[in-house]
């Protein structure tokens, strides 16, 4: 077998192998339809519901490179379009991810844009409309879109914050799809799919997802993802006891709150 | 026991020594009294100490060294006399309780000195036994725990209540004050657990909420065998029991059957519960009765109860009664071999009942009821599911009155046969499939004003949203009911001149008009009755637990310093600003001169107003609740140091909407603001638009990034006129729109048990939440705070 290569430029990195997603709704159709019109996309639900997963999948099955950028608060304009770099004495421009993926027709997946500062995300305004177009001041250029690239943002509503709120001059320059956590049967699917043991189990971490996810909005501020309900299979799966592979899975990562820690333990008793 | 060998003395004593420091403790002295000078006795040796410890087991005694050891580091004497106490206690308590005394007595020490302290030691009385003793585990302390439990089981819909007797009307659980079973709190804490998810099994399963039809063959038989009528108005299982001729032993026997049925299920479903009905199965055996000594009919019940639990009876079976039971326990486990239901219980009811019957001239006493199994009350059976009917009906007819449907003749009728369908009783089904299910179709017309409303919708918003369909459909249903009415009211009078007197003028929007009705409504700012200072006070400590988390949690949002890139002056070069400049520059850009770093106070610049509904509908619980909450609240802000405001709103008609400054921005939280949230009372109606409008003109004076306006309020707006409805959803969603193109960010908090169809149209864009309990409130009001400005 040939060796993997394990180092990628950016604008290489294609997936060549098929991402496990079960689809819940219409979300491929949508979102192949939004391909081929060259519309942006805006994913829209709670984390650890698929989202992430549902773009490498895409990214597969559209077979285009996919760059995935975390945003975060220090994030500058810089680092999405690029910058000169002193390389012994001479200068070079080197470009950020975003304008590797303009120019190599990528999918440009940026998660989380909300965290992003206010002023970066402007940059990305004149590529979301019909011009398609990244302007790179500093060169005094204008890249043209090709017609396969495709921006995709994720955003989580769930942070009611006022002061993390997407802008809509922004929002209104996507097409949305809404995600949330999957229906009972499929998740018992996708549970037994990725974490790799018996159905019957990934029922019961289902029953108990479900349990916990009832009190969202009432002392939780989000229920349990799919992927926490993945992650304790995959305890499971190694041989640790459920109590504890829930405990670690689903009760340390969603509160610190020591009364709704205890009654999550004792629904994890109740169900286990 | 360990031998008290001399060896074996000299060892504990040199332990004992090592702990205390010395040897003897207290001192002889001479005493004066009026019979002459006495030479008192009271030097004491460790000696006494060390006859006491001998006695203990070398792990109890290696418990109790660390106990003394901490008496020892506040006073040995104290010490001391723990040691020679401790046998003698120890006959009384377990180690927890040992624990407890110890800790008692170090409060002793601290509150009133050493000699109180050393002397609540010198013995142990039986009034401190009593106090000491593992009283057991209250419900108070776990309610909250056990209240999150049933709210993740059942997706929020049962409550917890504490109770003299154990059992559930469908709607609530009633569980007992106190459980004191054991003595560990952890134990005492699975009885609770227990008796909650059997509770919610016997909803979630079915247990009284029989279906009549299902059952009219056993009501039928039931009814001729002991000429007995049905009585109306009663549910199908209270009915069911009233047709025994010995209601009591009927229930009994439902009881077994039924239980043993929910039994099976909730082990099924939820595998590790049984561990616990396990654990307490053991304690449950030792209590029951012997049936040998019971009369004959109680004796049946009894023996049939063990062997369908335990498989086995204590003691004799009388002879009379064996070969029934045997054949009673026969017939259960057919049935629950298959998929039995409730239904399926009642009938074997029936049969079993007609087993024991024979033996009822014996008399018949209830049986004693097996712990988490608790009571059946079919009275109480019968209220709440009335009113669960009661509630559902409504909805749906709300429902159809919004869509201009015509109701069918026998709603509620079909309402209940459409809801006895349903399998999980605890899962309601969304109101359109509920509709299709009493096959009532929408109109074709109604569907063509849904999709025009999406259209307009989508202009509005500019994008699809899955929660859209649901507000569309609701304001759709709205829109057509508006248009009926749209013809009865369209006046427009003006205000007269003593009306206007010293008011703010405001606008109110006819959404009928589509336009507003200029300067409709006359505000007057108004101050409130001062009430008693105190309450601020007693409400923080009623709330201490909830003070201090709110206090902690508020302090992490301080602001705190931080380290600002890429400015155009600070105290720090910014190292990769620098570079990316130098290499701008070598390249032949114009460099950025953003190269520093400035290290500033993120300063939180938000604004903050909360808006109280003091409408009539607020009297008593509601807004007392709404003061603690704003206490509460002040408590955060202060810590925060955030600029807030408090008003309050009420009025009668749109001559008279009165806005009660409470604290102002510029105000501090001194004793007068105090004493005016004390004063806050429930006054008139609920016209919202004009209070939120005099609020946004308030905010506009107030400098600050964010501008937040929170909202309180109890349900529907609505006025003594003709500001209800419609109307009065309309005017304060516009009013709330107005608010948020002045960038103000408005947030609703909405205490409502029911109605809540309309909320989402009239907060359209704008947050909210909605809280069915107001006791939730002084939790969630911080929280929600806290949430929304990090």
């Amino acid at each position: 077998m040939p060796k993997e290569k394990r180092v990628l430029r950016i604008e290489e990195y294609t997936i060549t192998k098929k991402p496990y997603y079960l689809p819940i709704g219409r979300e491929v159709e949508i979102f192949e339809a939004a391909y081929k019109n060259c519309l942006p996309v805006m994913l829209k639900g709670p984390t650890g519901c698929g989202k992430t997963r549902f773009v490498q999948y895409m990214a597969w099955k559209l077979k285009r490179p996919l760059i995935t950028v975390a945003c975060h608060d220090d994030l500058t304009s810089s680092d999405l379009v690029g910058r000169y770099l002193v390389k012994g004495g001479e200068t070079v421009w080197v470009d950020g991810p975003l304008t590797k993926a303009v120019k190599s027709g990528a999918i440009c997946y940026l998660d989380e844009i909300v965290e992003a500062r206010k002023d970066t995300t402007v940059v990305i305004h004149p590529l979301t409309d019909d011009r398609r177009i990244l302007p790179i001041e500093k060169r005094g250029e204008l890249i043209k879109a090709s017609d396969e690239f495709m921006l995709i943002i994720s955003y989580n509503p769930g942070y009611q914050s006022v002061l993390k709120d997407l802008k809509h001059s922004t929002r209104q320059r996507f097409i949305g799809i809404n995600f949330d956590f999957p229906p009972k049967d499929l998740e018992v699917e996708i549970i037994t799919h990725e974490s790799n043991i018996k159905p019957d189990i990934a029922k019961d971490l289902v029953i108990l997802g479900e349990k916990i996810r009832n009190l969202k909005d009432k002392g939780l501020e989000e229920g349990v993802s799919t992927r926490l309900l993945i992650y304790a299979g995959q305890l499971i799966g190694q041989g640790i006891d459920p109590h504890t592979a829930c405990e670690v899975a689903m009760v340390n990562p969603v509160t610190d709150d020591t009364e709704m820690q205890k009654a999550i333990r004792e629904l994890i008793s109740t169900v286990f | 026991m360990a031998g008290n060998s001399t060896e074996y003395v000299e060892k504990v004593k040199a332990e004992l020594f090592k702990i205390l420091g010395r040897s003897t403790f207290g001192e002889d002295f001479i005493e004066q009294r009026f019979t002459g000078v006495h030479f008192a006795r009271g030097l004491m040796s460790i000696d006494a100490a060390v006859d006491s410890v001998v006695t203990l087991d070398p792990e109890i005694r290696e418990e109790i060294y660390k106990l003394g050891k901490e008496l020892a580091k506040r006073d040995s004497e104290m010490a001391y006399h723990f040691f020679r106490t401790c046998a003698d206690a120890l006959k009384h308590f377990n180690m927890d309780d040992m624990k407890k005394w110890v800790e008692k007595g170090i409060q002793f020490y601290e509150r009133y000195g050493e000699v109180p302290g050393r002397n609540f030691f010198k013995g142990i009385t039986r009034e401190t036994i009593e106090e000491i003793r593992a009283v057991g585990l209250d419900l108070e302390e776990v309610a909250r725990i056990l209240e999150i439990y049933v709210e993740a089981l059942s997706g929020g819909k049962l409550k917890i209540q504490g109770s003299e007797e154990i059992y559930t009307d469908t709607r609530n659980i009633y569980l007992p004050n106190n459980v004191s079973f054991f003595q560990s709190d952890e134990d005492n804490f699975r009885v609770y657990k227990v008796i909650v998810a059997h509770k919610y099994a016997q909803i979630r399963y079915r247990s009284f909420d029989l279906n009549p039809h299902k059952l009219s063959k056993v009501l039928g038989y039931l009814e001729k065998k002991y000429y007995r009528n049905i009585i109306r108005d009663r549910s199908t299982l209270e009915t069911f029991f009233e047709l025994f001729p010995n209601k009591q032993l009927a229930i009994d026997i439902f009881s077994i059957v039924e239980n043993s049925r929910v039994e099976k299920n909730l082990t099924q479903e939820f595998k590790g519960i049984k561990r616990d009905i396990e654990f307490l199965s053991r304690i449950v055996w030792d209590e029951r009765p012997l049936p040998s000594e019971l009369p004959l009919g109680e004796a049946a019940v009894e023996a049939f109860l063990q062997k369908t639990y335990w498989g086995e009876v204590k003691g004799e079976i009388p002879k009379e009664v064996e070969a029934p039971v045997d054949k009673a326990v026969k017939l259960l486990h057919n049935m629950l071999k298959g998929r039995a239901t409730a239904e399926d219980s009642a009938a074997l009811t029936v049969k079993i009942y007609e087993l024991f019957e024979e033996f009822l001239d014996y008399g018949y006493n209830k049986a004693p009821l097996v712990l988490f199994r608790g009571d059946i009350k079919p009275a109480r059976i019968t209220v709440a599911l009335k009113l669960t009917e009661k509630e559902l009906a409504d909805k749906m007819r709300n429902l159809i009155k919004q869509l201009d449907l015509e109701p069918p003749e026998d709603l509620d009728k079909k309402i209940v046969e459409v809801k006895n369908e349903v399998l999980d009783p605890l899962m309601h089904e969304a109101p359109l499939e509920f509709l299709a299910k009493l096959n009532i179709r929408i109109p074709d017309e109604v569907w063509e004003k849904i999709k025009k409303e999406i259209e307009r919708r989508l202009g509005e918003l500019g994008e699809i949203d899955a929660s859209l369909l649901t507000k569309v459909l609701d304001s759709a249903g709205r829109m057509v009911r508006a248009e009926i009415e749209a013809q009865e009211t369209k006046f427009q009078v003006e205000l007269e001149e003593e009306d206007i007197e010293n008011a703010f003028l405001y606008d109110e929007w006819d959404h009928e008009m589509g336009h507003y009705r200029a300067k409709w409504c006359a505000l007057r700012e108004k101050d409130i009755k001062k009430g008693d200072e105190k309450f601020v006070q007693k409400t923080i400590d009623k709330h201490l637990g909830l003070v201090t988390q709110i206090r902690r949690q508020f302090e992490m949002l301080r602001p705190e310093y931080k380290k600002l890139r890429k400015q155009i002056y600070g105290e720090e070069i910014d190292i990769d600003a620098f570079i990316e400049a130098k290499a701008d520059m070598a390249a032949g850009v114009t460099p950025s001169e953003k190269v520093y770093i400035k290290t500033d106070k993120r300063e939180r610049d938000i604004a903050v107003a909360f808006l109280v509904d003091l409408s009539g509908s607020t009297t008593g619980w509601v807004i007392e609740t709404e003061k603690e909450a704003i206490v509460l609240m002040c408590e955060a802000l202060e810590i925060l140091g955030d600029k807030y405001a408090i008003y309050g709103f009420s009025g009668k008609t749109r001559k008279q909407c009165d806005f009660y400054k409470i604290k102002e921005f510029d105000q501090e939280y001194n004793a007068e603001v105090k004493a005016r949230i004390a004063g806050m009372d429930a006054f008139d109606y609920t016209r919202m638009g004009p209070p939120i409008r005099h609020l946004t003109s308030i905010f506009e004076e107030i400098p600050a990034k964010v501008k937040l306006m929170i909202i309180l309020s109890d349900g529907k707006p609505e006025d003594f006129d003709e500001y209800k409805g419609e109307h009065g959803i309309e005017d304060t969603r516009k009013a709330l729109i107005e608010a948020k193109k002045k960038h103000i960010k408005p947030f609703c908090i909405t205490i409502d048990k029911e109605a809540r169809d309309y909320i989402s149209h009239m907060y359209g864009d704008v947050s909210y939440i909605i809280l069915d309990d107001v006791r939730d409130l002084p939790r969630k009001l911080p929280e929600v705070y806290r949430k929304l400005t990090t």
